[in-house]
């Protein structure tokens, strides 16, 4: 199954919301937007997006997966990856 | 090496995901879930191991500029309830960690012989521009103090893979820091 890019950043948008510390940040949010760095989410709020995103997507995110997912980019990548094999 | 981070006890209670299995697979190896049954008090557990992955996550992302997420990769031992040993790949980092009803608040280093100068508060309040600014503040503060100069000639920039960097007069410092932030409290880590 796949999903078209913008399909997938508005879902994602949704799920990363409540984290975010960095509005301004999160209006501009694109591909290279680090979610640390540039949306001030707390790492512990990280875990709860992989959880969150996995509900949503109905997928499992391996623990070496999670270590890309520090970017919009890396948690796109996995995402499709894991939607592919579905 | 330092690396610290603070943990509002009130405020990671207030998201329910930890309470979720799937979150401890996540984040902790089977001995350290071992660790957090076995212990009087599960919920500072989490959060004592936690704070000890993510203040040693911090020295080595210092030492080896390269970032990533992968809690569970990160192997904690506790020697005492507060003090610790973190394992990242084939690095070793110490840990000591002090225990509030409020808070949890862990620094990190590699060796006990470090000169490290370090301290926690209490914030008026959670919004992120507060806890950003009062942090910064209290550091630069402490740094003017131990270096004999004005608070107003320092400036800390974080470098790409989000590493605070001290700058005097413009001037790269060698003084290695960290500052954490989490809920109603702040606090950093300065070797000297």
């Amino acid at each position: 199954m796949n999903m078209k890019p913008e399909e997938l950043i508005a879902k994602l948008k949704k799920i990363i919301m409540p984290y975010v510390q960095d509005e301004e940040a999160f209006k501009k949010l694109s591909s290279e937007t680090d979610f640390i760095r540039d949306l001030k989410i707390n790492s512990a709020n990280l875990v709860d997006i992989i959880l969150d995103v996995e509900d949503e997507f109905n997928i499992k995110i391996e623990n070496d997966d999670m270590e890309k997912m520090i970017s919009v980019e890396g948690a796109m990548g996995i995402i499709n990856t894991r939607l592919e094999e579905e | 090496m330092i690396g610290n981070d603070i943990i509002d006890l009130k405020f990671a209670s207030s998201s329910p995901n930890w309470r979720r299995d799937r979150f401890m697979d996540k984040v902790f190896s089977a001995k350290e879930q071992k660790i957090i049954s076995d212990s009087l008090d599960p919920f500072q557990t989490i959060w004592l191991l936690w704070s000890m992955k993510e203040s040693a996550y911090k020295i080595y992302v210092r030492q080896h500029s390269k970032k990533f997420f992968a809690p569970a990769k990160v192997k904690c031992n506790l020697l005492t309830s507060n003090d610790g040993i973190v394992e990242i790949f084939h690095e070793t980092y110490k840990t000591n960690t002090t225990i509030d009803n409020d808070y949890i608040y862990t620094i990190a280093f590699n060796d006990s012989s470090e000169n490290i100068i370090s301290n926690c508060f209490k914030l008026e309040n959670a919004t992120y521009s507060n806890q950003h600014f009062t942090s910064y503040q209290n550091l630069l503060y402490a740094i003017a103090e131990l270096e004999n100069v004005t608070a107003t000639s320092l400036v800390i920039k974080k470098d790409e893979f989000g590493i605070p960097i001290l700058y005097c007069n413009n001037q790269a410092q060698n003084i290695p820091l960290s500052i954490t932030h989490h809920g109603h409290f702040g606090g950093y880590a300065i070797l000297k």
